[in-house]
Formats: C-alpha cells, sequence, structure tokens
C-alpha cells in the first residue's frame, strides 16, 4: 500500500529473474535428480515437422483451441446478452427462467456441465464432441457474462430511460438504439477477460477427447513419455497467449479512451 | 388563447417504497393554450407531480385525465399518450452517443415512423427556432449546457406534443445560460403552446405565466391568475412564507 | 429533486403475468417434456431413478447408514475443498502481502506468481504437480513407505481427513495445484480488502508507534478479514466446484465417481443429472448459508 521510492529498484529486477532462474534450475535438477532425463530438443517437431514439412500435433491442437474458443466467443457473448435482457425486461416467467438457468450454472462445475452436456445432451441431440464442448463452455461463460451486462445496462444513468420513455420510445428501440450503444464501451475488459477464461476452459474439454492444444500433449505423452517436457511447454504456451490477450485488451481500451467515445453522461 | 380543461388531476396520491409520501390528494387542471408555473419549496412534489402526468412513476390512488381520456387506469392508453407530454429534464438527459441532430430525430423516425430526410428537415427547422442551426452534427459533450437544455427542448418539441412539461429545466444551469433558455420558452408560451412549468425563476414565473400554483408539503395550497396576483397578493400564509423568503 | 433513491426505470417494472408470459411458460414446459421423452426413447429401459439413492446412501446388513460411490465421492469432494481453501487462503494472504510490501522485489515476485496462476488453465497446473510431485521426486516414494508403516490408528485417521494412503499423491498433489491456483483469488480479494481499508487507519496507528508488522496484525488484517469475509465465502464455493478437474488424475472425489459409475451401470442419464444434483445442492446451500451468516 505504500509505495515508497525504493532506492533498490535498480537491483530488484535483476534479483527478480535471478529467483525465477533459480526456480527453473530447482525443477530442472530436481527432475533429473530423480532419474529423469531431459529430451526438450524433440519437443519443437511436435510444433512443426521440418522433416514432413507439415503442422505438428500441438499446433494442430492449438487451432482447435483457437476454434473452440472464436465460437465459444460468438455464442456466449449472444446467450449472455439475451439472458440479461430476458432478466431485466423479460416479464415474470422468462426472467424467473434466466434466474433459474443462473443458479444451475453457477453452482455445478464446468467439468460436469461438459460431461452432462456430451454424454446426456450429446446423446440425445447427436452431438459431436466438438459442438458439445463448445456448447457446454458457451452456457457456462454465458451466464457470468449476463451478470456483467446486467450491470452494465443498470449502470447507465436513469436520466437516459427517463428521457427514451417521454420520448414515447418503445422498450426495444430504448435498449437498441439508447441503453446498449452505451453500455457497449464498457464490456470491453470484461470481454477480455472472458476471452481467457474460454482459452483456460477450453483445456478441460481434453476430457471428452477433443483434440485441442491439452489433448494433443496428452496423447503426445502416453506415446514419448516426455511428461514435463510437453507440460511444461504447453503451460508456457498458454500463458503467453493469454498474456498477449490481457495486453491488446489493455491497447484496445486505451484507443477506445482517446478517441472520445461516449462516456459519462449527466 | 385558452381553451377547455386540458389535463385534469384528479386527488393523486403518491407515495414512494421509501415511506416518502410525494403527493397527498393532489387536484389541479390545465387549461388547452395555457402556460401553468407550479412553484413551491423542494421536497413540495412538483417534480413527482409531472413525472406522474407522463407516466414516469405510477400514482397510487386518484386519476389523470388527458384530453378527456383517463389515462391513469391504462398502461396500453397511457404508453399511446406518452408522445404527447414532452418533458425536459433538470438534467437535459441527452443522448450521449447520438449527435445534436441523431438525438432529436430518433423519436420521430422510430415512433412516428416518419422518414428519415422528413426528420431532418423538421428537426432543422426546430434548432433553429431555438437558436442552433449550426450545431446540428455536434455531440453533447461538446456544447454547453445551455445549449444542451436547448436541444434537450428541441427534441421534446420534434414529437409534436399537445403538452410540453418542463421540470426545474434551469436549475442546473450556470446563470449566464439562463436567460437563453428562457427566451426560448417565453416564445414557445407566445405561440400558445399548453405549457406546464415547475421553475424556481420567479421572475419568469411572473412574467410568462399565465397561472400559479403553489405546492407544499405534496399538497396544492393555492391557485391563482393571473400569475401576478399570486405574487403581489398571497392568498395563504404558507404562500406568503415562501413568497417573502424568496424576494 | 424529488427522485427517490431505489428508481426501476418505467420499462424495466415488473409487469403483470400476461399473454407472453403464458406463452413462454408452456412453451418451457413443452421444451422440458420432449427433452425427457427424447431421452427416454435413447434408453432402453426408460428412465429408473430408483437405482440412484443406494449410490448416495445405502443401508447396511447391521442396520448402518454407509456412503455409497456416489456419496464417498461427495465426501472426499468436500475434503479436497477444506484442504485447498486452507492452503489457498494462507498462500493467498502472503502473495496479497507480497504485492503490497513496499519492496519492489517482493512486489513483482507476487504479482508473477498471481498472474502465471490465473492464467494457467488449472488442468495443467494438476497435471504438472501431479507428474512432478507424484511420481517422480526421489524422497517421495519414501516418504509414501513411511506412511503405509505407520500404527493403524494414525492411518485411519489420515485417512478420513484426507485420503487413502494408495492416493496420497495424487491427493497431494491436486491440493497443492489447486491451492495455488486458488491462491491468486484470494490474493486479489485480500489485496483489495486491505486497499479499502481508510487511509487514516494506516496513519494513525503509524503515529501510535506501531511497526509495520502490528500495523497489520492489529489494525488491518482485522478489518481487512471482515471486509473480506462475504467474497472469501464465495470464493470457497469456486473451490468446490473447481475440485471436480482432479477428476483428471484419478483421485475418486464426485466427478471422478460418477464418470466410473456411468460407465459401469446403465442408468448413464440419471448418474450424470443426480451427480450434478448433488453438486447443485451443496454449493447452493453454502451460498445460502452463508448469505444467512452475514
Amino acid at each position: 500500500m505504500k509505495k515508497q521510492k525504493n532506492p533498490y529498484k535498480l537491483t530488484a529486477l535483476p534479483a527478480w529473474a535471478a529467483t525465477l532462474a533459480l526456480l527453473a534450475w530447482l525443477v530442472y535438477d530436481g527432475a533429473v535428480k530423480s532419474g529423469y532425463s531431459w529430451e526438450w530438443s524433440r519437443i519443437p517437431a511436435f510444433f512443426f515437422d521440418a522433416d514432413k514439412g507439415e503442422l505438428g500435433p500441438l499446433t494442430l491442437g492449438l487451432g482447435l483451441t483457437f476454434q473452440i474458443t472464436f465460437w465459444s466467443l460468438l455464442i456466449t457473448f449472444g446467450l449472455g446478452l439475451f439472458i440479461a435482457l430476458a432478466r431485466l425486461a423479460g416479464g415474470t416467467v422468462l426472467s424467473a427462467l434466466a434466474r433459474i438457468y443462473l443458479e444451475v450454472i453457477r453452482n455445478t462445475p464446468l467439468l460436469v456441465q461438459i460431461l452432462v452436456m456430451y454424454s446426456v445432451v450429446g446423446e440425445i441431440f447427436s452431438l459431436s464432441r466438438f459442438w458439445a464442448a463448445v456448447l457446454a463452455v458457451s452456457f457456462f461463460e454465458a451466464a457470468y457474462l449476463s451478470e456483467i451486462i446486467r450491470s452494465g445496462i443498470l449502470a447507465v444513468g436513469e436520466g437516459q430511460w427517463q428521457a427514451a420513455w417521454c420520448l414515447g420510445l418503445s422498450t426495444p428501440d430504448t435498449f437498441r438504439r439508447v441503453i446498449l450503444p452505451q453500455t457497449g464501451p464498457m464490456l470491453l475488459p470484461p470481454l477480455c477477460s472472458l476471452v481467457i477464461s474460454l482459452i483456460k476452459d477450453s483445456a478441460l474439454v481434453s476430457v471428452i477427447g477433443v483434440y485441442e492444444l491439452t489433448k494433443a500433449a496428452r496423447s503426445l505423452i502416453a506415446k514419448t513419455y516426455l511428461a514435463l517436457e510437453l507440460w511444461l511447454t504447453i503451460a508456457v504456451v498458454y500463458l503467453l497467449i493469454n498474456l498477449a490477450v490481457s495486453e491488446l485488451g489493455a491497447f484496445l481500451e486505451r484507443r477506445l479512451g482517446a478517441s472520445g467515445r461516449a462516456g459519462r453522461f449527466l | 388563447m385558452t381553451g377547455g380543461d386540458f389535463i385534469s388531476v384528479e386527488r393523486i396520491y403518491k407515495t414512494y417504497d421509501s415511506g416518502l409520501a410525494a403527493l397527498k390528494g393532489v387536484s389541479l387542471t390545465v387549461r388547452r393554450g395555457e402556460t401553468l408555473v407550479i412553484v413551491g419549496p423542494s421536497g413540495s412534489g412538483k417534480s413527482t407531480l409531472l413525472r406522474c402526468l407522463c407516466g414516469l412513476e405510477e400514482i397510487d390512488a386518484g386519476a389523470v385525465v388527458i384530453d378527456g381520456q383517463v389515462v391513469s387506469g391504462d398502461a396500453r392508453l397511457r404508453d399511446k399518450m406518452r408522445p404527447e407530454l414532452g418533458l425536459v429534464f433538470q438534467s437535459f438527459n441527452l443522448f450521449p452517443h447520438l449527435t445534436v441532430m441523431e438525438n432529436i430525430t430518433l423519436a420521430p423516425v422510430r415512433v412516428r415512423r416518419v422518414k428519415a430526410a422528413e426528420a431532418e428537415k423538421a428537426a432543422g427547422r426546430l434548432l433553429e427556432k431555438v437558436g442552433l442551426a449550426d450545431k446540428a452534427g455536434a455531440r453533447p459533450a461538446q456544447l454547453s449546457g445551455g445549449q444542451q437544455q436547448r436541444v434537450a427542448i428541441a427534441r421534446a418539441l420534434a414529437m409534436n406534443p399537445r403538452v410540453m412539461l418542463f421540470d426545474e429545466v434551469t436549475s442546473a444551469l450556470d446563470p449566464e445560460m439562463i436567460g437563453e433558455v428562457l427566451a426560448v420558452m417565453k416564445d414557445l408560451a407566445a405561440e400558445g403552446l399548453t405549457m406546464v412549468v415547475v421553475t424556481h425563476e420567479m421572475g419568469f414565473a411572473r412574467e410568462v405565466g399565465e397561472a400559479v400554483v403553489f405546492m407544499d408539503g405534496g399538497e396544492v395550497v393555492e391557485r391563482a391568475a393571473p400569475a401576478a396576483r399570486f405574487f403581489d397578493q398571497p392568498a395563504t400564509d404558507r404562500a406568503r412564507q415562501f413568497l417573502e423568503k424568496i424576494f | 429533486m424529488n427522485s427517490s433513491s431505489h428508481f426501476t426505470p418505467p420499462q424495466l417494472r415488473r409487469r403483470a403475468f400476461g399473454l407472453f408470459d403464458a406463452a413462454v411458460l408452456a412453451a418451457a414446459l413443452a421444451a422440458v417434456s420432449f427433452l425427457a421423452w427424447q431421452a427416454a426413447a435413447d434408453l432402453k429401459y426408460g428412465w429408473n431413478w430408483s437405482v440412484m439413492p443406494q449410490f448416495i446412501l445405502t443401508r447396511g446388513a447391521d442396520g448402518s447408514w454407509r456412503p455409497g460411490a456416489l456419496g464417498l465421492g461427495l465426501g472426499l469432494t468436500l475434503k479436497l475443498s477444506l484442504w485447498i481453501a486452507g492452503g489457498a487462503a494462507v498462500l493467498g494472504l502472503g502473495l496479497a502481502l507480497g504485492r503490497l510490501s513496499g519492496s519492489f522485489y517482493w512486489r513483482m515476485l507476487s504479482r508473477t506468481a498471481v498472474e502465471a496462476a490465473r492464467n494457467m488453465p488449472p488442468v495443467i497446473m494438476v497435471f504438472i504437480f501431479f507428474f512432478f510431485l507424484g511420481s517422480q521426486i526421489l524422497p517421495w516414494p519414501r516418504l509414501i513407505e513411511e506412511i503405509r508403516s505407520l500404527p493403524p490408528a494414525a492411518l485411519t485417521t489420515l485417512e478420513f481427513a484426507a485420503a487413502p494412503s494408495g492416493r496420497l499423491a495424487a491427493f497431494m498433489s491436486a491440493v497443492c495445484a489447486l491451492a495455488y491456483y486458488e491462491a491468486a483469488y484470494f490474493s486479489e480479494i485480500f489485496r483489495g480488502a486491505v486497499l479499502s481499508i481508510d487511509r487514516g487507519q494506516w496513519e494513525a496507528s503509524r503515529c501510535l508507534g506501531l511497526s509495520r508488522f502490528q500495523q497489520y496484525r492489529f489494525i488491518i488484517l482485522p478489518q481487512a478479514g471482515r471486509r473480506a469475509a462475504p467474497q472469501l465465502a464465495g470464493q470457497f464455493i469456486s473451490v468446490v466446484k473447481e475440485s471436480s478437474i482432479v477428476s483428471v488424475i484419478s483421485l475418486p472425489e464426485l466427478t471422478f465417481r460418477a464418470s466410473e459409475l456411468s460407465a459401469t451401470i446403465h442408468q448413464m442419464y440419471e448418474v450424470w443429472l443426480t451427480a450434478a444434483l448433488l453438486y447443485f445442492i451443496c454449493n447452493f446451500g453454502l451460498s445460502l448459508l452463508f448469505g444467512r451468516l452475514e
């Protein structure tokens, strides 16, 4: 809390780097001491096989991770918006149903939802693994997003609702032309965390056999026994992707802020 | 100039959930073409009355009759009547993400299904009337308070309401900008528009108002016409005390 | 201004039950019935819920109640959650203090630890910890032998508190992995709570001569703790949900048991819906309880 001007700031950065290096060495050495033989040289081939000139299983897995994230993002956004509107202006029954949906989703684990979607709903409707995964993840995240959208809508000043009412605008028009455009800019930071959550959730769908990055790694480990190298590698991959998304989000926020967006009103 | 009763409010009661009783049996009438001014101390229920008229607040008892139709019980009728009562707010409430032109044309296009080109022409005329013809492409944030309020008036007028309601529209303005807004309102009154004005601007009330209603504590204490009579010879003690505090 | 503090815009006000509501209700009921009927058509013998209760609780021959497979799973889930939450709270507090520290070094280190946990899928962490701690480190096998040679009384206590000795390695790596993952979230809660404490508290206690440690111990943390309580309760519920992830390393908590069971018996749909229901009752109950305690 007290951010004193630390005279040792210059030495702190190398010290921090040194600490991390020490941790990495401990991990490396610890494994070696217990009989593990590190074979890092084999890892790059799993990304790109230079000999055969084709993408390795990890890259293919990563591609599927992105696909899952992309489709989930679309469905989550649409569904989240629908649920938020249902809760706010949907009438007695619809908002009650939305509420039930929210409570069910928020009180059960994502993994169970994925498995239920795959074993139960997927069986009934003959969904592919991919789409069962996308739908499960979307339904899950949409619950949380809808709450964020709902608070965003309620944060729009009451004067806006009143002005729209007195001008005679219908409720759908009020939402579409007055309220939601003002909620939009507020949604960028949560959208950024949503993407990161989706990427993390996608790792979980490996349990139903979708060949995204985590499943690809598990298969490779089963074949090659390069467990530590592979786990650490894809951990770093996830880390880098998510950090990149955070940075992109921060960048977009700054760009939007500078161009004088709608912002606060009276 | 003034015709039959256009708005009739019959013994309406309104209590907020917090327990605050804002309106206790208020009755009044507004004649067609009349400019009615409502004055009174803060918390007397003046704003609540206006908001009950256009349906922003629900009344607990009593009746609101507009142009002969009982509006208070019938939600659908009230919805139809909404654009007939234009309300201008103390805090302007312009839509910040739209330009001035878009603010004014939004409702006519979406509610009255006026074609965009026509609506823009009409909006242009209104902007001229309030003296802001050159600001059509500006955003509310770029305008001063007085300019924003004039745009708000134009926006409400764009729906051709039969009554204009003004809720302390100059109370949030810096003194040098009050005049420009009052000037617009004076013009509108002179044109014969039916207006109900809640205000603290006593000079305006006296000069432009055709009738004055004095409210205190959620009740109508006194009604006087013409306006000058209220200011010169208040009939009740409470009105006298109120005026003494002001002048 | 006469507006009440709790103004609901007229567009959002509750309307009476109308035609639209009735239509939605009818559509919802129709959809649910259709789903149930379609599912029954897929199941060879139709829905059969009667087999489920025995997997939660059974009555043994001697009349005593014993937990069934799902009941045992739920028990392990709760045990895991308690250990994970405990570890995460302690570690989270440490990370929060690190992020609030005056030293740039500690702030950076804590920040790195928190960001790493927040940007990685928890499954990966569970796998890494499991592989690293579970089977590769030399000291562990010796530790496992030591544990196996404990007196029976100690063994049963251990089993009750945590897991049977055979699964202890998996149990511990699961707890460590998720405790670290959750610690990142706990640290944000603690940090926010401490930052929300009025500056005056810091200044007054400083003037009284308290050291930084004493400030934290007697003034800041007690207040921060009280402010953080509702969020901490919510985070515990998240922990219960995240615990399902450890099923990937075959720890027999509720999700794993449900997978096993659904592969074994015929009533796959009933198993999964029951498992989901158990989680729901547990978490919803907890959130009601916490709400009551506030």
